[in-house]
């Protein structure tokens, strides 16, 4: 939690950060931010106004100043476009401020994160939501990562190296990560170094996480914000397109994302993205999804076994996630094994 | 006649949902804490109950596979650990000791595998099928249904 010397602290930065002569933090409550940050919701009071704010904290284990930098670049780089993306306010790499460093954007009130793993996450709204959800894909990915702030932040690959800088990285997760050896995702990542994909026409921003429980949407069934992007990067856009439709996602429905037909969903996010949909490298991409799903779940597991945090999401992530996982590939390439029967 | 460590398991899981999660409304980290602490809880119930047997059957197929595998044209390095892990056994019965076991065959597998993978003959094809039916059916069995799922 936040203790009173650190709300203290807060609301001597939120005065400099927001130009006051002072503010009052109020109503802070640490609601469900997902596993990587502490997230709070909080008011600032200032004379004239009450701004609706999040604060997202570093976990205890300092990660390094690029990853929180590069959360913010994409809050900067998205912001006030074709996307609800809340604004970014403020940066701060003190750790002597909350106890560690963290960011404050705007908060979206009257909007909630849906459970992917609900038999039913979507109600009357599942065709809509889906809609808004492949659309606001597209959208990621129709903006010319170049001119964005995301491209000070990361790397920006060739264009043939996308796959091999994402599986590189990946599999160096789940080599740090794994708690015992991993049999289905070293299969997997010598079948994908054996077949790469075939490479993307230009680059794109990519979300990283893009995936529901990871967007708010209202009463209505409308979009609106799009959130968590800590694992924002510039590469292939089908990276992105086939973690969204990766058949974790999918629950029971046997729809993209649980959302919509296959087709339309592709239909969509064409439209929107101005791309064309290449079958061949979405395979690759479709099998890399279910690894990294893997090299997040074992990297979950292991902050949770090795005690540097009790959050039970982190258990329940490293297990239910994992095993999915696992099963997604092993019927994969089972199938398609040499000799097996098809 | 004792309640099963899985039955108490389900009964804390349900305890947290009844007895427990509703009075955390006004609390969203802790209902969503509590919420993930009783999905562990069922999973772990499930688990308790099955986890020997599928370690059992895994090691089990994995020693068969690695007596057959010892026998074909493979290095000889390889062939050396086949055999020793064939014929080792766990320290004894507990799930730790049972995990850290197959944790050392799985680790020999995935050399098996990379290795046949490479040979291009119907005995090398049909390791690969079988290392594929161990993987596939371990990871069938542990696969969990939540409630509410």
């Amino acid at each position: 939690m936040l203790g009173s010397s650190d709300i203290q602290r807060l609301a001597v930065f939120m005065a400099t950060t927001l130009n006051a002569p002072s503010v009052a933090i109020e109503n802070v409550v640490r609601i469900q931010g997902g596993a990587s940050r502490e997230t709070f919701r909080f008011d600032a009071r200032t004379r004239d106004c009450t701004h609706r704010l999040i604060l997202r904290r570093d976990p205890p284990e300092q990660l390094v100043d690029t990853d929180r930098r590069l959360e913010y670049a994409a809050f900067r780089s998205f912001h006030g476009g074709a996307l609800p993306v809340p604004k970014p306010i403020a940066l701060s790499h003190d750790p002597n401020i909350v106890g560690r460093p963290f960011m404050v954007m705007e908060r979206i009130d009257n909007a909630v994160a849906l459970l992917p793993f609900l038999p039913d996450p979507f109600g009357k709204h599942r065709e809509k939501i889906g809609r808004a959800f492949f659309e606001y894909l597209g959208a990621i990915h129709a903006v010319d990562p170049m001119q964005t702030e995301l491209a000070t932040a990361v790397e920006a690959p060739a264009l043939n190296r996308c796959w091999i800088h994402e599986l590189d990285h990946w599999q160096n997760v789940i080599e740090v990560n794994a708690l015992e050896p991993q049999p289905i995702a070293m299969a997997a990542i010598r079948r994908l170094r054996r077949t790469p994909p075939p490479p993307p026409k230009r680059l794109a921003a990519i979300h990283g996480d893009y995936r529901t429980g990871n967007y708010l949407v209202d009463a209505e069934g409308s979009i609106t914000a799009i959130l968590d992007w800590e694992l924002a990067h510039i590469g292939d856009p089908l990276e992105d397109l086939a973690w969204a439709l990766d058949p974790l996602w999918a629950t029971k429905t046997g729809l993209a994302a649980g959302m919509l037909p296959f087709d339309e969903a592709i239909r969509i996010w064409e439209t929107a993205s101005g791309r064309t949909f290449d079958p061949v490298a979405f395979k690759w991409w479709s099998l890399f999804s279910s690894v990294k799903g893997l090299g997040v779940w074992l990297s979950c597991a292991r902050r949770f076994n090795d005690n540097q945090e009790p959050d039970p999401i982190l258990a329940f992530s490293g297990w239910y996630c994992r095993v999915r996982h696992d099963k997604i590939i092993a019927d994969r390439l089972s199938a398609a094994a040499p000799g097996a029967l098809q | 006649m004792k309640p099963s460590l899985s039955t108490m398991l389900s009964g804390a899981a349900d305890a947290l949902h009844t007895e427990l999660i509703p009075f955390l409304r006004t609390n969203p980290a802790a209902l969503g804490h509590a919420s993930m602490i009783r999905l562990v809880v069922y999973s772990a119930a499930t688990e308790a109950d099955r986890e020997p047997d599928t370690l059992m059957t895994e090691i089990a197929a994995l020693r068969m596979l690695f007596e057959s595998a010892a026998n074909m044209s493979l290095p000889d390095q390889l062939r050396a650990r086949l055999r020793a892990a064939a014929s080792a056994a766990p320290a004894n019965f507990t799930l730790s000791a049972m995990n850290e076991h197959t944790a050392m065959m799985k680790a020999v597998l995935i050399d098996l595998h990379a290795e046949v993978e490479e040979i291009s003959t119907p005995w090398a094809r049909a390791i690969e099928l079988q290392v594929w039916d161990i993987l596939r059916l371990g990871a069938d069995r542990r696969q969990l249904v939540l409630p509410g799922m």
